[in-house]
């Protein structure tokens, strides 16, 4: 079991970090719901279908880095500054981190639908299981989503 | 792209093509209206080009230390499960000893005892001093190798002098 546990981390670790690391914008929040997300799933080896481990441990991440977020949205409502100002725009000089940031401040569920569908490349099935959405929903969010992302892009483009 | 009805169905197909959902002929379609229309050609090459900068924006900065941490869980959480089992352990050998002193205690209480009677309280004691040092010493060697000696020893040690002083025997 753990041979298999060390290949789960050496598949999933990446996808795992990355949207923690998406939804959180912060590394060592992000590291901290990655370890506690293989955690769980050491604990819960023996209960989870074995074919739906991936699945399984992005929805932990997600659930659990959304926990995160409203339990510190409010602390981050009085810090935040406007991050869609042309300042802010104009320091965004590389278009594919100023796609990380435009991704990191949709609104949920559009954001995790970016990251899971769209930059993880998880296939419909998989991102509805994730997210707990249904598949005609995913598609019309992520739809909106990725027109949101266009629309901003043109507006900052010359 | 123009402000037609068609609009929200280019849409839908700009999405339709960006997942791969589109057959053939349904490109085809797509991309001759994009040729008659440069609102929706502009459209679809943004979409596109967006598509595929996306694609490439995982966060790939995880750092080494944390993928030691993950691989290292089932060793830590198993220790941890086996440390929880010694101290169960530890706790059944302390109250086993408790309820054989309490015995000998209570039979050389009150009631006047013989020398003989006191003799054979002295032996049980001490038989029973015995099995807690065996239980000590397994049980030490066993917290030693998972926690470390710093831990094992002053315990065991204190609880077999504590013992024995309470009740000023030496042991034979």
């Amino acid at each position: 079991m753990r041979r298999k546990f060390q290949k789960w981390v050496e598949s999933y670790q990446e996808d795992v970090w990355s949207l923690a690391r998406y939804l959180l914008q912060d590394a060592s929040e992000a590291e901290d719901e990655t370890q506690e997300a293989f955690i769980k799933l050491w604990n819960q080896r023996k209960t989870i279908d074995p074919g739906r481990i991936k699945p399984w441990l992005l929805k932990v991440t997600r659930n659990a880095c959304l926990d995160r977020l409203r339990r510190r949205r409010h602390i981050t409502d009085v810090q935040t500054g406007d991050s869609h100002g042309p300042v802010a725009v104009a320091q965004r000089d590389e278009m594919g981190r100023w796609l990380k940031a435009a991704i990191a401040d949709l609104e949920e569920p559009y954001r995790s639908l970016v990251v899971l569908r769209d930059v993880q490349q998880h296939s419909y099935e998989e991102v509805a299981r994730i997210t707990d959405l249904n598949m005609s929903q995913v598609k019309v969010y992520l739809h909106r989503a990725r027109k949101q992302l266009r629309e901003q892009l043109t507006e900052i483009r010359p | 792209m123009n402000n037609s009805p068609d609009k929200s169905s280019w849409e839908e197909k700009i999405n339709a093509l960006l997942d791969g959902e589109l057959n053939e002929e349904q490109a085809k379609s797509l991309w001759a209206a994009a040729e008659r229309d440069s609102a929706l050609d502009g459209a679809i090459n943004e979409a596109v080009e967006l598509h595929r900068v996306v694609a490439k924006l995982q966060f790939n900065d995880m750092p080494r230390s944390l993928g030691r941490k993950l691989r290292q869980i089932p060793r830590q959480t198993s220790a941890h499960e086996r440390s929880g089992f010694l101290q169960l352990r530890w706790g059944m050998v302390a109250a086993t000893v408790l309820v054989a002193l309490m015995i000998t205690v209570s039979q050389v209480g009150p009631g006047e005892p013989s020398e003989a009677e006191i003799a054979q309280g002295r032996r049980d004691f001490n038989l029973t001093l015995t099995y807690l040092a065996r239980a000590s010493s397994r049980t030490s060697s066993q917290i030693a190798s998972n926690i470390g000696r710093g831990f094992s020893a002053p315990v065991t040690r204190h609880t077999v002098r504590v013992i024995s002083d309470q009740f000023k025997l030496n042991r034979e």
